[in-house]
This record gives C-alpha cells, sequence and structure tokens, in this order.
C-alpha cells in the first residue's frame, strides 16, 4: 500500500538530453524499454519501492528535462532530493564533458549532503563508444562519488546503480536519528499492524 | 491507576511549571483554555506564545489551542470555544477525547488519524462550497468550473496544500452555511449541518462549527481539497445514504424524534447531506455539464433545479428513511431521489447474484423500464415503482460481484446516465456531474471517464462512451443546443435500458448514436474490455503479448509512459488508432462531429479523449493501480466501518456517560474507557486508510491527467518557434505550468502520505504504550485484561 514503506527517498536524475534518463527511470521503475526517443517536458517522477537491507524503501525517482530549455523548471527540484544521479551517454562525449557543468549545477541548487552517483549510460553500444569506462570511474573517483556503466536498453546495472544509492543515502540517514528510526516494539504492535493491515 | 487517571496525570506532568494551569480534574481545569495551549507550548512552543495569554479569555484562549492544534497539528478540534465558554463544567468525556487526541500526538508527536483524514480540509474555494440543501448555490458553483482546460489548474492548488488554508475553507464552509444560522454550529451539541445532536464519536468541527462527521463530510467533499477523490467519496457516499439506516436505527434510542424528521436525522443528515448537495448539485451539475457549455450552465442549472431542490432535501430523507421510517418520504421529490438511487441499485443489483437483489432487480428493472418510458417527466412515477424495490448497498453489490471495472463503470455510466436525464437521477450524479463537468472542462479523464473508457476500449463499446466523452467536451466548448437536446433523450432512455443490463448506462448514452451497440455489447463486453484495455499496456510494458490485438503498433510508439502523450500527439494515428478507430466505427449517426473530430485529431479534445484512453492503459499497467471502482468501494467499506464505530461509539458515550452520573468506580469505567479510547483509535485508523485511499485515487487521476497535457503541449512545441502566434506562446506556457502544476501535486501527495506515515508510526507507538500503561497499572486482575479487551475488539472489526 501507499504507506507501506520505512523510508522514502528522493532521487533526482540531471544530464545531458538524450543521454537515456528517462529510459533508466523506466527500466528501474517498470522494467521496460522503448527505443523511442521522447524528449522529456519540463519534470517528471516515477515511483517505485525497493528493499535495501531489510527495508522497504519507497523511491521517487525525478526525472528532468536535458533540455537547455527547462532547466528554471528543473533547477528548482534540485533542492528536494537526498540522491542525484548524473548521466552521460558513453556514445556522446559532449554529455560527458557537461557532467561538469551539472556538477556545478548541483552545487548551485541542491542541498549540500546531497549523495550523488555518476552513470555512463548505452554501454550495450560498445561499437560507439566514445567514452572509456576508466575516464568515467577516475570522474566519479575524483568527486568521490560512485560510478556505474549502464544501459536501460539490455537492463545492466540500473537496478543495482539505484538500490547502491539509496543505500547510501539509507547508511547516512540512519546515523542521524531519523525520524522513521523508531524502534519500540510491543506486542500489541503487531497486533495493530496486522489489523491496520487489514484495513489497509 | 485508570486510563483517565493516567491521562489527567499526563497532562498535569506537561503543564507543569506553566503559569495559571493547575491540573486537578479533566473538567474544569481544563474550561479556561490555558491547560490546552499549555499543552501545545509544551511541545511545540514555537506555535503559541503562552506569555501573552490571560485566563481571563476563555474564548480566545480556547479558540487559540483548538485552531493551532488543528491546523498546525492535524488535531482534530473535538471542542467547541463557545462551549468551553457557556459551560461551568465542560462536558468530561469530550476533554478527555479531546485531550486523548493531544496525548496520542505529542507522545509520539503524531496527529491522530492524519491530516486528511479527520477533517477534510474544505480547500477549495473555488469548487463549490456544497451548497446544502440549496441547490442554487451548487448550480452556481458548477458553473464556475471553467472551460475545458483551465480548470486543472485549481485542482492542482488545492491539492498540494494538505491543509486547508484557513480561510479558504472559511469562505467555502461560509457560503454553505451563509443560510443557517452560525449559532446553532457554536451550540454545543448540534450538528451546524443538520441541527441534530451530535455524538462525540461523529464530532467534526469545521471552521468553528459543530458537524456530524458524515454532515461535514458532505459538505467537504463538494469542496474538498482533492476534488476528485472527494467526489469519489461522495459518490460512495451515496450508498452510505441507503445504508445509512443503521446508523438511523441505532440513535433512535437516543434520540426517536429525530426519525421522524426527514432532514433532521443525525444520520440521515449526514449521510444526506452529501447526497442532498450532491443531488441538488448533481441535478443541475450534469445538465450544465453535459449540455451546456459554462456559460450555458448556468440556465441548465436553473431548469434543473426546481426539480433538483425540492428532491435534494426529500430525497436524502427518503432514502434513508425508508428502510427505517417510512413516514417522512411523502413528497415526490423524496421519491425521485430514491428512484434515482435505485437506478444506481439497479445497475448494481442487476449484476449481483443475490436473491434479494436479485428480487430487487427484477423491481428495479421493472421501475426503471417504466421510468425510461415515462422518462424524465415522470420521476414521481418512476419512483412509485421503483419504491418497492429495497435501495441497498449498491456499492457492496457492486463489489460483490467479480467485474469490479464493469461494476464501476457501469455505476460511473449510470450516474452519468442519471446526470444527462438530470432531474431523475440527480443524487447519483451529483459527484459524477461534478467529475463529470471537470472532465470535460479540463478533458482531463475523471473516474467516471475512466471507467467509461475502460469499458469502451474493448471492442464497440468503447466507442459510444468516447462519443459522450467527446461530445461532452464539444458540447462545452461549442455548447451546441442540438446536441443538448439529442442528450436529453438519451439521457433518459438510459434509465430504460438499465434493466437489460447493467450497461445500460452506456446504452443510455449510446442510443442515439449506436444504442444498439452499447448496450448489447456492453454486456457481453465488461469482462473482455476489462482485459483488453490493461492488456494493451502490460503489451507495451512488458512482453505479454497477447491482447495486443489492434494496439500492437500504438503500444510500441507509446511504450514509455510518460512519453505515451507526446508520442501520440506526434502522431495521432499510431497510438490513437485504437480509439480513433473505435469511434469512427461506432458513431453512426448524431454524433458525427465527435467521430470526425477524432478523425481529424486536429481539435485538441478530440486528441484529449485519446490521450485520456490511453492514460487508462497506462494506470491498468502498474501494479498497484487500485481501479477507481474499487477504491470507491473500500472507501464505502470504510465508510461502512465508520458508521459502524460512530454507532458503537454512540452506545459508548451513552454508557459512559451513564456510569459516570451513577457514580461508578473507576474500575467499571476503565473498562469502558478503554474500549472508548480503543474505538476512537480504530476511527482513526479507518480515516487514515480513507484518506489514503483518496490521496491513491487522486494521484492515479493525475496521472491520467497528465499524458493528456503534456500531449497538447508536445503538439504545441513543436510548432516552429517563429510561426507561434502569441496565442500559441500563451497556450504553452498554460500547458507548461499545468503539467508542472500536476506533477507538483503528485509529488504533494506522496509527501502527503510520508508525513501521514510517520506520523501514524508514532501514533501507533503511542497508543500501544498508552494501552500498555493502563494494563500494567491495574490494580484487580479483571476478567479481560484491556488490552485482551483492545485485542478482542480489533479482531472483531477485522472480521467486520
Amino acid at each position: 500500500m501507499a504507506k507501506k514503506y520505512d523510508f522514502l527517498f528522493k532521487l533526482l536524475l540531471i544530464g545531458d538530453s538524450g543521454v537515456g534518463k528517462t529510459c533508466l527511470i523506466i527500466r528501474f521503475a517498470e522494467d521496460n524499454f522503448n527505443s523511442t526517443y521522447i524528449s522529456t517536458i519540463g519534470i517528471d517522477f516515477k515511483v517505485k519501492t525497493i528493499e535495501v537491507d531489510g527495508k522497504k524503501v519507497k523511491l521517487q525517482v525525478w526525472d528532468t528535462a536535458g533540455q537547455e530549455r527547462f532547466k528554471t523548471i528543473t533547477t528548482a527540484y534540485y533542492r528536494g532530493a537526498m540522491g542525484i544521479i548524473l548521466v552521460y551517454d558513453i556514445t556522446d562525449e559532449k554529455s560527458f564533458e557537461n557532467i561538469q557543468n551539472w556538477m556545478k549545477s548541483i552545487k548551485e541548487n541542491a542541498s549540500a549532503g546531497v549523495s550523488q552517483m555518476l552513470l555512463g549510460n548505452k554501454c550495450d553500444i560498445e561499437a560507439k563508444r566514445k567514452v572509456t569506462k576508466e575516464t568515467g570511474e577516475k570522474l566519479a573517483k575524483d568527486h568521490g562519488i560512485r560510478f556505474f556503466e549502464t544501459s536501460a536498453k539490455s537492463s545492466i546495472n540500473v537496478e543495482e546503480s539505484f538500490l547502491a544509492l539509496a543505500r547510501d543515502i539509507l547508511q547516512r540517514s540512519s546515523k542521524k536519528p531519523g525520524p522513521t528510526g523508531r524502534e519500540v516494539k510491543i506486542t500489541s504492535t503487531t497486533e495493530k499492524k496486522s489489523s491496520k493491515c487489514v484495513l489497509l | 491507576m485508570s486510563a483517565v487517571k493516567a491521562l489527567q496525570q499526563w497532562c498535569r506532568l506537561r503543564c507543569e511549571g506553566y503559569r495559571d494551569v493547575s491540573i486537578t480534574n479533566m473538567t474544569t481545569s481544563f474550561r479556561d483554555g490555558m491547560a490546552f495551549c499549555a499543552l501545545i507550548h509544551k511541545h511545540r512552543p514555537d506555535l503559541i506564545n503562552f506569555d501573552s495569554l490571560k485566563k481571563e479569555n476563555v474564548y480566545d484562549n480556547n479558540k487559540l489551542a483548538f485552531q493551532v492544534a488543528e491546523e498546525q497539528l492535524g488535531i482534530p478540534a473535538l471542542l467547541d470555544a463557545e462551549d468551553m465558554v457557556a459551560l461551568k463544567i465542560p462536558d468530561r468525556l469530550s476533554i478527555l477525547t479531546y485531550v486523548s487526541q493531544y496525548y496520542n500526538y505529542f507522545h509520539g508527536r503524531s496527529p491522530i488519524g492524519g491530516m486528511a483524514g479527520i477533517k477534510r480540509p474544505a480547500d477549495e474555494p473555488t469548487d463549490e462550497p456544497a451548497g446544502k440543501k440549496y441547490e442554487p448555490v451548487s448550480a452556481k458553483v458548477f458553473p464556475s468550473s471553467k472551460p475545458a482546460r483551465e480548470n486543472s489548474p485549481p485542482r492542482s492548488s488545492n491539492i498540494t496544500k494538505p491543509f486547508p488554508s484557513p480561510k479558504q475553507s472559511r469562505n467555502a464552509m461560509q457560503n454553505v452555511l451563509v443560510e443557517k444560522s452560525n449559532k446553532t454550529g457554536t451550540l454545543s451539541n448540534k450538528c451546524a449541518s443538520c441541527n441534530q445532536h451530535v455524538h462525540l464519536v461523529q464530532r467534526q468541527m469545521v471552521d468553528g462549527k459543530l458537524y456530524h462527521r458524515n454532515c461535514a463530510k458532505s459538505l467537504s467533499s463538494t469542496s474538498a481539497p482533492l476534488q476528485d477523490l472527494s467526489r469519489n467519496t461522495a459518490f460512495t457516499k451515496y450508498t452510505p445514504h441507503s445504508n445509512f439506516t443503521k446508523p438511523n436505527t441505532t440513535t433512535p434510542t437516543t434520540t426517536p424524534s429525530r426519525l421522524e424528521k426527514p432532514s433532521t436525522t443525525p444520520s440521515f443528515s449526514t449521510t444526506f447531506s452529501p447526497s442532498s448537495s450532491s443531488s441538488s448539485s448533481s441535478s443541475s451539475r450534469p445538465a450544465s455539464s453535459l449540455f451546456s457549455p459554462a456559460k450555458e450552465i448556468q440556465t441548465s442549472a436553473s431548469v434543473s433545479k426546481p426539480a433538483a431542490s425540492q428532491t435534494t432535501v426529500t430525497t436524502t430523507t427518503s432514502v434513508v428513511t425508508r428502510p427505517v421510517a417510512a413516514p417522512r418520504t411523502s413528497t415526490t421529490a423524496v421519491k425521485t431521489q430514491q428512484s434515482k438511487l435505485k437506478f444506481w441499485q439497479t445497475d448494481h443489483t442487476t449484476k449481483n447474484e443475490d436473491s434479494k437483489t436479485a428480487t430487487k432487480n427484477a423491481d428495479v428493472n421493472r421501475g426503471l423500464n417504466v421510468t425510461g418510458k415515462t422518462q424524465e417527466a415522470t420521476g414521481g412515477q418512476s419512483v412509485t415503482v421503483v419504491i418497492n424495490v429495497p435501495g441497498r448497498k449498491e456499492m457492496n453489490v457492486t463489489l460483490d460481484k467479480g467485474e469490479r471495472w464493469k461494476a464501476g463503470g457501469e455505476k460511473v455510466y449510470v450516474k452519468q446516465d442519471d446526470d444527462e436525464s438530470s432531474k431523475k437521477k440527480a443524487s447519483a450524479a451529483a459527484f459524477i456531474s461534478k467529475k463529470v463537468t471537470e472532465e470535460n472542462n479540463n478533458s482531463k479523464p475523471s473516474w467516471v471517464n475512466v471507467a467509461l473508457k475502460k469499458t469502451e476500449k474493448p471492442s464497440q463499446i468503447e466507442t459510444p462512451k468516447r462519443e459522450t466523452e467527446g461530445v461532452r467536451g464539444r458540447v462545452k466548448l461549442k455548447a451546441d443546443p442540438s446536441l443538448l437536446a439529442d442528450f436529453h433523450p438519451a439521457s433518459d432512455p438510459p434509465s430504460s435500458a438499465p434493466s437489460p443490463a447493467s450497461r445500460s448506462g452506456l446504452g443510455a448514452r449510446t442510443p442515439e448514436r449506436g444504442s444498439s451497440k452499447a448496450g448489447s455489447a456492453s454486456p457481453v463486453t465488461p469482462a473482455a474490455s476489462d482485459n483488453e484495455s490493461p492488456v494493451d499496456w502490460r503489451s507495451k510494458l512488458k512482453p505479454i503479448g497477447g491482447k495486443d490485438t489492434k494496439p500492437a503498433g500504438s503500444s510500441q510508439s507509446s511504450a514509455k509512459p510518460w512519453a505515451n502523450g507526446g508520442g501520440k500527439t506526434s502522431e495521432p494515428s499510431s497510438s490513437s488508432h485504437l480509439s480513433s478507430l473505435n469511434i469512427t466505427v461506432t458513431p453512426p449517426a448524431s454524433k458525427g462531429f465527435l467521430n470526425g473530430q477524432t478523425a481529424n485529431g486536429g481539435k485538441s479534445e478530440s486528441q484529449v479523449a485519446k490521450v485520456l484512453n490511453e492514460g487508462e492503459d497506462e494506470t491498468l499497467k502498474k501494479p498497484d493501480y487500485i481501479p477507481k471502482e474499487n477504491i470507491i468501494k473500500e472507501l464505502q467499506d470504510i465508510e461502512d466501518n465508520l458508521n459502524e464505530l460512530e454507532k458503537r461509539g454512540v452506545e459508548l458515550e451513552m454508557k459512559l456517560r451513564s456510569s459516570e452520573e451513577e457514580g461508578e468506580d473507576d474500575s467499571l469505567m476503565d473498562d469502558l474507557m478503554v474500549e472508548w479510547f480503543n474505538l476512537i483509535r480504530n476511527k482513526q485508523v479507518a480515516m487514515r486508510r480513507e484518506s489514503e485511499l483518496v490521496y491513491i485515487g487522486k494521484t492515479q487521476d493525475l496521472e491520467e491527467q497528465q499524458p493528456t497535457v503534456e500531449q497538447e503541449l508536445r503538439r504545441l512545441m513543436e510548432k516552429p518557434e517563429h510561426l507561434k502566434t502569441p496565442l500559441d506562446k500563451k497556450k504553452e506556457q498554460q500547458l507548461m505550468d499545468k503539467l508542472v502544476g500536476i506533477v507538483n501535486d503528485r509529488n504533494a501527495i506522496i509527501d502527503g502520505l510520508d508525513e501521514d506515515r510517520l506520523r501514524e508510526e508514532e501514533e501507533d507507538e503511542e497508543l500501544n504504550k498508552m494501552m500498555m500503561n493502563f494494563n500494567l497499572k491495574k490494580d484487580k486482575p479483571k476478567k479481560k485484561s484491556p488490552m485482551s479487551k483492545l485485542l478482542g475488539w480489533k479482531k472483531d472489526k477485522k472480521e467486520g
């Protein structure tokens, strides 16, 4: 049910237009893929609940339009994100170079402690690769963030990467006494829960 | 230590050190409001400037506390500041109950019941202040719904605010209440809406006025923040009326007089008020939505009003009454409403296999047939026939049936039909009508639409519906009188149609176009249709194969849910194939334009219609998608449950009060008290779920809207910049805003759900602790520990 989860994390994908942000999200949230390119308008999100270390984590994954014209709209959503996923296209060098700009945008717009991750998408198209894996790794390492090469089309590393980021956030949040981290369990709790289940 | 003592103790400790606050009892110690303020200030010093308070300002102190608690903490104001002034010794049970909510909140820092649940914030000023019993109000309101696309924005804004902005809600409420003397509300125990005694469990304060929860619902339903949802709820409430009889029966003991008074009966009024408002509105609304564009609405409203107004008041009563007491329902209006209800029921009933239903159905059918013949004019007649049929749990019936989709769709149809037929089925229609209106205006898929679409998609049936939709939209846009005229007849026929198949609703509209198709197809198709529509999506999403038949091509294009709109917009042909095809095929005569339009694809609306269909598909894909019918059903169940709880709560309260008067010792009382708290708690849980469902429904609604808007926006954006007229640009901006608004609303719901979740977690914990405390502190071993009783109670509840 809509409230049957332990944590709600908000993730945000950014990156140049056409790198596959939307496809990644659809792959992740719906396990589906469509090769027709349809540029995202403005902003959107999808929700998926996953399990991380035994906790049910509801991920609200925000999709942003990569096009410059939507920048003002999309940057407004940086702040609420707990995790930001930078995406480039390994067959498009420009999109990789622009990661720097996107990172800058994060600095300017996102909240300070936001978890980040770098994804090089379209890794199924090895023949057209322009950005080596090492280059991507290095960039990520320089910024101290996670890195994956992914393929939304071939479903490579998509779930893994989201899971990894979610775990990072989870661990980060569990260090602080979050509002969610309450422990008290009494016998009746189970009873109550079950009754709730029925209702829910 | 008793539960009460424990609570008192908690208060005493919390208020220690506060000037002018000393808790020595659970009555007068709270009277000046200082204690409430202290409790709030203790935990949330930011909310109240305690130092500025003066003990003498009884009213202001209380008012402040109640208001802050409600608006900032989501603790429903069970108490009324004026009562606190008026009563030298405030009602102990009321204080206890209210303070227990503070306890629940602060002890775990959770307001009881989730924000939306307890109180439906009457957020939407724009929307109609539900005009209870005053149709004119509702009628006016509807017109307010703007022409096609502009509607959505208001919604979004409403949605976003979990808490009603006080002012807005106030306005809305005031509008509603204007006609009523405000004073009634404030006086201790009378419902501002129905003027009946309000028991503690039933209490709901809205803008400082006391209502039965059900009464408040009816009020808020019209103006509720989540319009669609609220509508749905309201929708659900139709059934309640019929069900409500139970509460009435129970209540009688307390207030026998109520029963005799039609409108007054508490339960009635509550239940009904929604119906009344809805009915009135429905009568007017449907007309407006269907027939007239915004401008024309007024006219239509006026026309329908006379009938509606009469109906509304009586109707409510009548519906309720039947089960309990017949006396009230003498008015024809009542009958009309009944007929409407029956109409509904009939559809439902038809589906039901129960012997009861069957018999009922038979009756109903007859009635329907009769009505159909008589059609609109003879609302009264039809009523009589119908009357024989007991109008009962329509919802349940529908629910029972395996085909929820269909059922829902049918219901919807019926309602819509009602709307169209306007006068007869006003009550059912009210919600629907709203939805319809919105739909039309917004071009968003409302519940109704959805339901329709679902059914429609499959095969032929689909077409008729779509056509209808399209027609409406156009009607609004164009406001063709001729269309309207056509529709009226069409709408009426449905009543006759119902008997054959539940889908008569479809047929009803369809008749003009291709009545035969609708009727024939509908019965068979429903299941198929359901399957199909989902199938398409699924096929797109996952390689389910199988049912793609037509959509196959489209499915690919639309594979991306978000993108769907866009893709389709650009190429109307591919994705829209299905819809367009269907439409074209079926829509034989009158709706030529619809078809034509759809075919053209040039018009936004036609596209919208397609989009809507697509939207449905999307929703279908999603695993957690809850068909609206199911939501409605569950809401109905919750409503039943709540009513049951309230009924029990009324009994408990009386017991508690009587034992209090008799001076029984606390230990005896304590059992009752525990049950009481527990009941309050269960009520909260039910209301939580209710609010959650509303959220879900709203989300789904939004998700269905989104592609439509997106599609239109894409179409605009594709236009080369230099070719864009200022109008285009403006429109583009509007759509963009709308789109972002939809997304934000969806997000707001996610956030709202999360806040609720967090609160509820804490709330659960606290309640457990509290119960544990009682348990531990009990000196005497009783036959049953309160805990076990709690559990037992809960089990009962579960089973119930």
